[in-house]
């Protein structure tokens, strides 16, 4: 019974853990300190994602939000400049929650890849 | 034709920024447009204003799927579908105790679930508990199998009842909307300040 319940226990902190899109993300406003602003952070994981490619403002933008939603991010409004016709820029913020999210998912990926040879080769 | 503004920047096209602040939530459509015409000023001095019409496009057509999911939801479609079917459900359930045909204790349940879906729908809409968005989604099964034994009764009966396959099909609607929506409604966000 205990192992069952250890089991689920497991589960649903594997469940909770971050995605790899979040990851850069969250990464991306934690190294633009207090210039993590939208434009800013979708260039930061422009050069931070593992590939060369463009990648969407939706897919940054919806992250984001979502990651402020469940309060791994805080945001405050900033009056905007004149090149950007007036319209304002919200600045985002890595919480504490965020950062142990962070941490998180860190540390289970190390475990998960203790004793691996890296670069890995297939077995089949 | 290039819109300029006052500081001799090329804007982008006023039809695609409508658009873009069309599938933007209400919650971050002025700063998302702003950061995308700040890019966009960048990108059409360095490489062009044709270039950077194309990129503000495809992102804009990026916010497409969120967008569409955003107006069913925050919008008056959905509740209106289910304001509606709700109204035709108690109608139903009114003319069957009225009429008390043989078996209309069957159609009375068909009825009530029929309202029932409705008023779940519109409360998992309102109070965004996961539950309610759950019991909604499931209730949306349901009402694909009465829609679909409703429009195949329709079609095999003597009668044609015209205003049945109307209600089929608007309950159908309302399920595909209701599973296009409900999985992507989120509990209020925290942390933060305007």
């Amino acid at each position: 019974m205990l192992d069952s319940f250890s089991r689920h226990v497991y589960f649903v902190d594997m469940a909770e853990l971050l995605g790899t899109f979040e990851q850069i993300v969250l990464l991306a406003v934690l190294g633009l300190e207090e210039e993590a602003y939208g434009r800013a952070v979708l260039r930061g994981v422009q050069q931070g994602s593992p590939k060369e490619r463009t990648i969407s403002a939706g897919a940054v933008y919806a992250t984001l939000d979502r990651l402020e939603t469940k309060g791994l991010l805080s945001s405050r409004l900033e009056r905007g400049t004149p090149a950007r016709g007036g319209l304002p820029r919200r600045f985002y913020r890595v919480t504490a929650a965020g950062a142990a999210a962070l941490n998180d998912a860190r540390g289970a990926l190390e475990k998960a890849w203790r004793g691996k040879r890296w670069p890995l080769e297939a077995t089949a | 034709m290039n819109r300029i503004d006052r500081n001799d920047r090329i804007n982008p096209p006023a039809w695609m920024e409508r658009l873009l602040r069309m599938l933007l939530p209400a919650y971050n459509r002025e700063t998302i447009a702003g950061d995308l015409r700040e890019e966009f000023h960048e990108r059409a001095e360095s490489r062009g204003a044709g270039p950077a019409k194309l990129w503000y496009l495809r992102q804009t057509i990026s916010f497409a799927p969120r967008g569409l999911r955003t107006v069913f939801s925050d919008g008056p479609t959905l509740i209106l579908l289910c304001a509606f079917t709700g109204l035709c459900g108690l109608w139903l359930g009114a003319m069957d105790l009225r009429l008390r045909h043989p078996g209309y204790a069957g159609q009375l349940g068909i009825a009530g679930s029929i309202v029932s879906q409705a008023l779940v729908t519109i409360a998992a809409l309102h109070l965004r508990y996961k539950a309610l968005r759950y019991l909604a989604m499931m209730g949306c099964v349901t009402m694909f199998w009465l829609s679909g034994k409703a429009f195949v009764g329709v079609l095999r009966g003597y009668d044609f009842e015209g205003y049945i396959l109307l209600i089929a099909v608007l309950l159908a609607v309302q399920s595909a909307l209701t599973l296009f929506t409900l999985p992507w409604i989120r509990s209020p966000r925290r942390g933060t300040s305007a």
